[in-house]
């Protein structure tokens, strides 16, 4: 399994090139669209803006300052495919988020397959 | 009744790697069915006992000696750290200090589990040797940490860097296997399949409430942590914190902050156990804007104190309820503030004064903040964290699917009445052609039968149920030119003209091509090939 940790610009640019790359489709049925993950895909989570410096609250739960962000957009995608994300792709040290189950770090891992059965 | 030609659940359950363990039935024989699923990370489910756990298949013990015997053989100990009394006494004035083994294989996943017992003071890495990043255990209690190993087979456990004090006792190392495994739930004291989609817990430490580096606010002195891991929590082991209100404030909170989508609906839960106080409190605030909520555990009722939202309240069993604050948007992309502690009463959150309710404690765990509708519980510790989707597909089945005529059942409940359209289907691989399908419509509490056949719709109903979260028997029964919905015991619909489908090899939680995912929970599933009479679809449904 291959975890990638991208940046973009904004949102726009980032669901472009994943679609773009064939980690997605959108799929119209009645009227209601839909993203397909396809082509090993099996997680894109938009995790949006990251906070640098956390917002402050008055007493009263009244935001004194704002949060400050880092520049753009990031993406978590795990996949089963190999991409080249180029420029978007990052290597974060302490990264704000992780897959259930995995090292908060992870960049990919394999999960050796387990015969034994549960039976209830 | 003829019997099914495929079954799935009616409280026979075997999972696999990959697989839940459909079955078909030949005389008293069970003939296995495999149903392919998919779910790339770790989840959870309330087990039999009504605990919460992670969903893994555990192999055998990797530890030698793992309860400190001695004379200690498997052990390799620096001279600080030493064994008696079935207990590694960890020692260290800050130096380096460890107990070694090997224990693990370079790629594989591993389950550690440990107690702190006699905490005194520092933390302990317990780790493939050398791997980071690495989590902490720094006070009494039982831990749970998975990690692969990546490149050392050595399990180690040392000294974080400042002086520690403390013991360490029944250590457990097995391989564990995590993804693609169906989850079979007892929320409700009864067995169903959980079929959930992807989601995220927001919120960075989701089982630790101390008062510094773990994302919580407590500037205000409003709230005290006064015993970590004080009591055993919804998983059954002692890691559930002790919280009170102080005298410093009327109210009675602490807060965090995260980030939230536009144009998403977000759910805020915990899992609180009275204390000597019995009412919770959960809030959100978006600006000025915000969302205030009362969980009255004596009396089991909840409501909002302030702001327009949906509260819920679901035992736990053992005193703990799960309290969640839920149908909150924004229009913009923002940070908010969250927060949780102790409500006066059911009508205001504040306190006559600051001094009264001086030393009111209860109990917290389980902190999650996701999109949409709450799923089960997602273990956070230092990140936020996602759980990805899950899909049942069984391929290649003509031989238990008969086109001409059958009967599709299933007891089912959705997670949500959310306004998607969710879909079981039959079919010949197209979305198009020839399908059979239960589906939750985008319209509130509404099932659909619909059948296709060679691209012509030959039977399209829909039904209002009372509440589609709870579940319903569902039975669509199809045969030339007579076709028919039965829901718990009531025959609801009926088409006395249309073609069947042809070519039917397929079941899927979806809609046969990936999309409209059957979130929901399932406790039977059956495929019949013959299309029952009214009074077997009767009992069946009934």
């Amino acid at each position: 399994m291959n975890i990638y940790k991208l940046q973009y610009t904004d949102k726009a640019q980032g669901d472009a090139d994943l679609l773009a790359k064939g980690t997605y489709e959108v799929v119209t049925e009645e009227g209601v669209s839909q993203d397909l993950y396809i082509n090993g895909t099996q997680a894109i989570v938009y995790i949006g803006k990251i906070v640098e410096i956390p917002a402050t609250y008055d007493d009263e739960g009244h935001e004194l300052t704002p949060p400050v962000y880092y520049d753009g957009v990031f993406y978590d995608l795990m996949t089963k495919v190999e991409y080249d994300f180029g420029i978007n792709e990052i290597f974060p040290t302490d990264c704000v988020h992780s897959f259930l189950g995995y090292a908060k770090n992870a960049d990919g891992t394999d999960v050796e397959p387990d015969e034994s059965v549960s039976v209830e | 009744m003829a019997n099914p030609s495929l079954q799935i659940g009616n409280d026979n359950w075997a999972i696999k790697e990959d697989n839940l363990l459909g079955y078909s039935t030949a005389g008293t024989r069970f003939v296995p069915q495999p149903i392919t699923m998919t779910r790339a990370t770790l989840g959870t489910r309330v087990n039999p006992s009504g605990l919460v756990e992670d969903v893994a298949l555990l192999g055998s013990e990797e530890v030698t000696d793992g309860n400190f015997p001695t004379p200690n053989t498997a052990w390799d100990l620096s001279p600080t750290f030493t064994i008696a009394d079935n207990k590694l006494h960890c020692v260290s004035d800050g130096s380096y200090q460890y107990a070694n083994q090997s224990a693990m294989v370079v790629g594989k996943t591993y389950r550690i589990t440990f107690d702190i017992t006699g905490w005194v003071s520092g933390n302990v890495r317990v780790r493939p040797s050398g791997q980071s990043p690495f989590q902490l255990a720094g006070s009494n209690g039982s831990y749970i940490f998975y990690y692969t190993a990546v490149s050392n087979s050595v399990l180690t456990i040392e000294r974080n860097g400042t002086p520690t004090n403390l013991y360490i006792e029944n250590i457990s190392v097995k391989e564990a296997t995590i993804d693609n495994l169906p989850r079979v739930d007892y929320t409700d004291g009864t067995s169903s399949l959980l079929v959930e989609p992807q989601r995220t817990n927001l919120i960075t430490y989701s089982e630790d409430f101390s008062e510094s580096g773990y994302g919580w606010n407590y500037t205000s002195d409003a709230l005290e942590l006064i015993e970590l891991n004080s009591i055993v929590s919804p998983d059954g082991t002692q890691n559930a914190d002790k919280i009170a209100k102080t005298a410093t404030r009327v109210y009675a909170n602490a807060h965090s902050s995260q980030n939230i989508v536009s144009n998403q609906l977000y759910s805020w839960s915990m899992f609180i156990k009275e204390g000597t106080h019995s009412i919770g409190y959960l809030s959100l605030t978006q600006g000025d804007t915000e969302y205030k909520s009362y969980f009255d555990l004596n009396n089991e009722t909840s409501g909002m104190l302030s702001g327009s939202a949906t509260t819920k309240l679901e035992d736990f069993g053992n005193g703990w309820y799960k309290c969640t604050l839920s149908n909150i948007s924004s229009t913009t992309d923002l940070s908010v503030r969250f927060d949780f502690g102790m409500s006066y009463s059911t009508t205001n959150a504040n306190w006559p004064s600051a001094s009264d309710g001086n030393g009111l404690y209860m109990y917290y765990w389980g902190a999650q903040l996701e999109a949409s509708y709450p799923t089960s519980y997602i273990k956070t510790s230092g990140s936020t964290v996602t759980r990805n989707q899950e899909t049942y597909t069984k391929t290649g089945i003509s031989d238990l699917i008969n086109s001409e005529e059958g009967v599709l059942f299933a007891e089912i409940a959705a997670l949500s009445d959310d306004g998607t359209s969710r879909q079981l289907s039959l079919s010949d691989g197209s979305s198009s052609n020839n399908k059979i399908a239960i589906i939750y419509t985008s319209t509130t509490n509404q099932i659909q039968a619909f059948i296709r056949g060679s691209g012509s719709i030959s039977f399209n109903v829909t039904f209002s149920l009372t509440d589609a979260t709870t579940f319903s028997k569902i039975a669509v029964k199809w045969k030339l030119n007579d076709f028919a919905l039965w829901v718990d015991g009531i025959e609801v619909a009926t088409d006395t003209s249309g073609a069947t489908p042809s070519g039917l090899n397929k079941l899927s939680f979806d809609d046969a091509n990936g999309n409209s995912l059957f979130f929901s929970k399932v406790k039977q599933l059956q495929v019949f090939k013959t299309a029952l009479s009214d009074s077997e679809l009767a009992t069946l449904t009934t």
